[in-house]
């Protein structure tokens, strides 16, 4: 099958070659790359890097998959009510999803700029100093945002199909029992759509967490490692310190941590099909 | 009868909320783009236009590429050749397998799906080191052939998702009889299944060029020499430059989203049911 094919290509033979690479040296210099055992794994533990990594990308991954999913769902919420030009809307909320990360990045950095920024215009009128939003203090958070900006209509989209999916005749007889909308949203819609919420958490678990073109574009991991997460680490390991062996570790590192959320998700599956 | 739970002012003003949160950026990004520096650059910025210029879309046309070999249109070139080409080859592999899992019966079936729906949560950052390794070894790097043998796998799990869902939910009885009169199943699949789903190929082909183009890690570690960048790169070689050029930065990417802009512009309807019918099968 040629699915096969192209799957082995991309996935198969990768990361059979990662595994074995983390367990030898390999650099641009090395002639002949030869099993050096666990020494890679210590290398790259011992760096403090890893560690500040791993910490920003946790923290990275919560805040944006919390909000992305919180804002998804009260955007999915007002486009639900099916007021005049509410398709229009749907459609016009869904811009962010399909520009592309780079330019996405172009965009909020001229929004961010401390010197002429639209932001930082707002925040002086009310009367506050100009900020840097990409200087070490904020950095993380101000491209978090971002990220949040650019997820959240899609994941709207999703939670939307889903509310869409609940027989209307349920509310009609919660209604006729007296119910109001805020129980009736508490009681009826919340616990159909929780495990909608919870297998797209996970999934946005995922993908955040190795989201690599975002960050890299906008502040490149800096200021001062300030927005390191282990996806941009890995490629500075590769393309500024040459040292295959070590950004190959930290993808083995990154490949385990996504192999846990995987199952979580499937079994999750599994059992709300049941 | 259907409760009406919001007033109609407090709904619009919500809806004004949410759009102008999502489109204020979008505007901030293109209005600039057309003004002249001493406006682009004015502070309180003027939000909207006193005077309209091309200059900025003319520099990147015809300055940059002589004096900072900066040329947009070249990696707008190569984008439109690789994502095009890969775009080709998801569609085939993603009709073929999609048929075959919507209609074929044969053993491994289910651990075939788990399979793909495995490789679709590992995304491209976990290997690309491996990619880049296999690649110098092809001698492809920097080559767009790199990007056009790499990219469909990584869009081809997905695309085989929404194949799927939609020809699974073509009547069987048409082919049914069509096998009845003889008819093999590549007749059954090129003049049956192909002719009846032609929203599911505009869905994958867009989906898979939208992926394409809008991705930077592969095609950075992939494709980085100056003649075979893509958009994505061209213009993040442009942020990198000491000096960032506002002028001709916004105006790159103002070019830049256009593809994606339009596509998605006429085609939502396709996209919107094809992810939902993918990820639902998911």
């Amino acid at each position: 099958m040629p699915l096969g094919v192209f799957l082995t290509l991309t996935y198969l033979y990768p990361m059979l070659y990662q595994i074995l690479l983390s367990f030898e040296e390999h650099t641009l210099y090395t002639a002949e790359p030869h099993f050096v055992g666990l020494r890679n794994y210590v290398t790259v533990l011992q760096d403090p890097l890893f560690f500040t990594a791993l910490k920003n990308a946790f923290l990275w991954t919560v805040l944006s998959v919390f909000f992305q999913i919180l804002f998804g769902l009260l955007a999915a919420l007002l486009l639900h009510v099916p007021m005049k030009g509410h398709r229009v809307f749907r459609n016009l909320s869904l811009l962010p999803f399909v520009l592309p990360p780079v330019a996405i990045a172009v965009t909020w950095k001229w929004l961010y700029n401390p010197l002429y920024g639209l932001i930082n215009y707002f925040v002086v009128s009310f009367g506050g100093t100009p900020t840097n939003f990409l200087g070490r203090d904020l950095a993380l958070y101000s491209v978090t945002w971002v990220n949040i900006w650019k997820a959240f209509p899609f994941y709207a989209l999703f939670i939307l199909a889903g509310l869409q999916s609940i027989p209307q005749d349920i509310y009609e007889a919660a209604y006729i029992d007296g119910a109001t909308s805020v129980s009736a949203f508490r009681y009826i819609t919340l616990p159909i759509i929780r495990p909608l919420l919870l297998v797209m958490a996970l999934f946005a678990t995922v993908w955040t967490f190795n989201y690599f073109d975002l960050i890299y574009s906008m502040t490149q991991g800096g200021p001062g490692h300030t927005t390191e997460i282990l996806a941009t680490l890995a490629y500075k390991t590769v393309f500024l310190k040459l040292r295959f062996d070590h950004a190959a570790t930290i993808g083995v590192f990154m490949f385990l941590l996504n192999f846990l959320v995987s199952l979580a998700i499937l079994s999750l599956s599994r059992r709300t099909a049941m | 009868m259907k409760r009406v739970f919001l007033s109609a002012t407090l709904y619009y003003t919500l809806i004004a909320l949410l759009l102008g949160v999502i489109l204020v950026p979008i505007y901030w990004l293109i209005m600039p783009s057309f003004l002249p520096a001493s406006e682009m650059f004015a502070f309180p910025p003027h939000l909207f236009p006193k005077s309209i210029t091309l200059e900025h879309y003319y520099d990147l046309f015809a300055t940059y590429p002589k004096t900072v070999t900066i040329d947009m249109l070249l990696y707008l070139r190569n984008s439109c050749i690789a994502c095009g080409a890969a775009s080709g080859i998801v569609l085939v592999i993603s009709i073929l397998a999609g048929y075959a899992l919507a209609r074929g019966t044969f053993r491994g079936k289910t651990t075939l799906r788990t399979t793909i729906l495995l490789t679709q949560m590992m995304p491209a950052v976990l290997f690309f080191i491996p990619i880049y390794l296999l690649m110098k070894q092809l001698n492809l790097i920097n080559n767009l052939l790199a990007l056009i043998l790499i990219y469909p796998g990584m869009v081809a799990p997905f695309s085989t998702f929404i194949s799927e869902a939609y020809i699974a939910n073509i009547p069987q009885e048409i082919e049914e009889s069509a096998l009845l009169d003889g008819a093999s199943t590549n007749t059954i699949l090129f003049r049956i299944i192909l002719p009846l789903s032609a929203p599911m190929v505009v869905a994958i082909l867009i989906y898979s060029f939208v992926w394409m183009w809008n991705d930077l890690v592969i095609s950075l570690v992939l494709c980085h020499a100056n003649e075979v960048r893509t958009a994505s790169v061209g213009l993040f070689s442009f942020i990198g430059a000491a000096t960032v050029e506002w002028g001709g930065l916004l105006a790159g990417t103002v070019l830049c989203i256009l593809p994606p802009l339009f596509l998605f512009a006429f085609f939502q309807r396709f996209i919107i049911q094809g992810i939902l019918a993918g990820s639902l099968k998911a």
